[in-house]
């Protein structure tokens, strides 16, 4: 029977405490947000006393089943003032279960400011370290000094210099098979709700751990057969498939095809350096550079898809990993840089002072657009990221804000945010669905919320037309489905082989029956995934929003986006139909 | 002319034909079928995935009518994003 630990930050206590029934079904987002929505008043400022930072494997992570090694972090955001769940690869979400828990729960504040303390789990139990000489360190060394006191192999969750300044664009880092700190639950924040709590980092170390519970063995694996034959049959996730060969960044070329590629904050959907910042380029230069740069790379032992990657440098080096699509587009074309290595660098500051690279590339592009540097000035961009926002200087501090506080900084009127959080990598003025999951997902701008994408450009899962503004089913179904699929652990890109094989979809649900002894079948995907989004929206409405906050930026409604000439028209009652269930 | 962008393995049709920068073709044709274009271009069938005629996917590209002045991007098979 697993258990969920609190971790009391108040008098660094620690209690193991069984789960309760209305938590039991739960994993991953679905925990974060039940607990969040429970315990935590919607109220409380996010960086006080009130609020809670959870952490959750999923339901079937630390099992036999393939590419499942997500972490859930879930809160409430500084950023956006919302509910937020952002989740992770790399090595915790497997350690975290094998120990027999299903979460954290981290609770309270210091009593005294400055605190920094570190948080060792063992089969043997909980215990607070001193960390004060790790305070203000960047996360490649905090990775490198944590794996030489505890050994390699322990899985290490931790924030940088951004969170211990409580930025609201700090994420919370994960390190991965080769201890690199290029795993992100970037988005919303929550490394500023870690920072505040005191908690630089956190050890697991899952050695000699009971492991997970299965209730039914046999339907166990009769389910992950049928998830991973899926899986590897399918064109996106098959071995030399698309993600397998070039990454996610192989979806630049398409994206700035369609026209949907944001270009020099939103003025544009086409970049005119994209080829060469795209992953068939990195593909290439990785190859030729001949070092330890690879593509086909995975982010956690028993993954199947491997769509990360390691970049070089030209001499064959570690430059960072991962160049992804969203890191490269936010600090590459969003900020009219073209360069591989240029963008690398940057991927590789906010890796190490622990932001998020959409949010930073946001907040950046906007600077960029209120004339403090221009666009594609990438030196000024690294100097923003290494001298400014690692130092917490005044300037730091307005860009490791976010866009939205660097738009209001800088006067500037084209802040492409939801709710408070800087947009991703597709246009929704070129891609309606996905405009409508920004404007109506819990958690603001977020393309994984619901990512319509799939249908609309992939054309997987059924074929949607991206310029058509009738898309409120089409985004509350995927909205549903990932609410879902984030609390089970798997990987969202296990979705493209769920969504076009049957057989896929009954494995992967099948397999989180199996573990929790539940009669789950794939008919109630919908109604699990609406209790998610029901319990989030819950949370949202009693902390004051309102469908008024439904609403992309006002500017994409009056500015015709190049090459399309097209504005987002899709009308407010469309927006408002998405959560009327 | 057509103005056909090209990617992955089916950039070695155009002049210049490395990851760095656009791959285009120019197929002198008037008017004809997305087919027949890259019939021209000697890009079989098999060989393509998606295929964008003026930024906009096309499920169905092959009888689609293109004239001078259309862009037409054409992804390879390996890069099959699309389950049909």
């Amino acid at each position: 029977m697993s258990r969920l630990l609190r971790v009391n930050m108040t008098d660094r206590t620690t209690t193991y405490e069984e789960v309760p029934e209305h938590y039991r079904h739960w994993g991953g987002r679905g925990l974060t947000s039940m607990v969040i929505a429970r315990e935590v008043p919607p109220t409380c400022h996010p960086l006080g006393p009130n609020n809670k930072l959870v952490i959750a494997p999923g339901i079937v992570s630390g099992t036999a089943a393939p590419t499942s090694g997500r972490t859930a972090f879930g809160g409430k955001s500084p950023l956006t003032g919302t509910i937020k769940e952002s989740n992770a690869g790399g090595l915790s979400s497997q350690q975290i279960a094998r120990l027999g828990l299903k979460g954290l729960v981290v609770e309270g504040h210091p009593r005294e400011a400055g605190q920094s303390w570190l948080l060792k789990i063992t089969k043997e139990g909980a215990e607070f370290l001193p960390a004060s000489d790790l305070a203000g360190k960047g996360m490649y060394e905090v990775c490198r000094t944590l794996w030489e006191r505890h050994g390699k192999g322990v899985a290490i969750i931790g924030i940088g210099p951004a969170g211990e300044h409580r930025m609201a664009g700090a994420g919370i880092c994960v390190n991965d098979m080769e201890n690199t700190a290029g795993r992100y639950a970037g988005r919303g924040g929550l490394g500023a709700v870690m920072g505040a709590k005191g908690l630089k980092a956190i050890v697991i170390d899952s050695t000699g751990g009971p492991g997970v519970a299965i209730a039914d063995d046999e339907k166990f694996k009769a389910a992950i057969a049928k998830l991973t034959e899926a899986s590897l049959k399918h064109d996106v996730t098959k071995k030399e498939g698309a993600l397998n060969t070039y990454g996610t960044n192989v979806l630049a070329n398409i994206m700035n095809e369609a026209g949907g590629y944001p270009t020099r904050n939103f003025r544009s959907g086409r970049f005119e350096l994209t080829a060469q910042i795209s992953g068939e380029a990195a593909r290439e230069l990785i190859g030729k550079r001949n070092g330890v740069g690879r593509t086909g790379h995975p982010c956690h032992n028993g993954c199947i898809i491997q769509c990360s990657n390691v970049y070089a440098h030209p001499d064959g080096t570690f430059h960072t990993s991962v160049l992804e699509y969203e890191s490269v587009w936010a600090l590459g074309a969003n900020c009219g840089i073209g360069s591989l290595d240029d963008i690398a660098d940057l991927v590789r500051a906010c890796n190490d002072v622990g932001l998020d690279t959409i949010e930073m590339g946001g907040a950046i592009a906007v600077t960029m657009e209120g004339g403090l540097l221009g666009f594609g000035d990438a030196e000024g961009a690294k100097r923003l990221l290494t001298e400014e926002v690692r130092r917490a200087t005044p300037l730091g501090r307005i860009i490791g804000n976010g866009t939205e506080f660097a738009g209001r900084a800088f006067g500037v009127v084209r802040v492409p945010t939801v709710k408070g959080q800087s947009m991703p990598a597709y246009e929704p003025r070129a891609v309606k669905g996905i405009g409508v999951t920004y404007a109506t997902t819990t958690m603001g701008a977020d393309h994984t919320a619901g990512y319509t994408i799939a249908s609309e450009i992939l054309g997987v899962g059924g074929k949607a037309d991206p310029f058509k503004p009738e898309k409120a089913e089409l985004s509350r179904a995927f909205q549903a489905s990932t609410a879902f699929i984030d609390a089970t652990g798997y990987c969202l890109f296990d979705a493209f082989a769920v969504l076009d094989f049957p057989e896929g979809l009954e494995g992967l649900v099948e397999s989180c029956a199996a573990v929790l002894g539940t009669r789950w079948t794939v008919n109630d995907v919908t109604a699990l995934g609406l209790q998610v989004l029901k319990a989030e929206r819950g949370f949202n409405e009693a902390a004051g929003f309102t469908k008024a906050h439904d609403r992309l930026p006002e500017f994409m409604k009056y500015e015709p986006l190049p090459p399309h000439g097209v504005v987002f028209d899709v009308p407010d009652e469309e927006l408002d139909r998405v959560h009327a269930y | 002319m057509i103005e056909v962008h090209l990617y992955g393995g089916l950039r070695r049709h155009a002049a210049q034909a490395g990851p760095h920068q656009a791959s285009v073709a120019w197929v002198d044709l008037p008017e004809g079928t997305v087919a027949q274009a890259l019939a021209r271009l000697g890009i079989e069938r098999s060989a393509v995935s998606n295929v964008f005629v003026n930024g906009r996917y096309d499920a169905a590209p092959w009888e689609r009518r293109v004239r001078s002045g259309d862009r037409v991007g054409v992804f390879p098979a390996d890069m099959r994003l699309l389950y049909v």
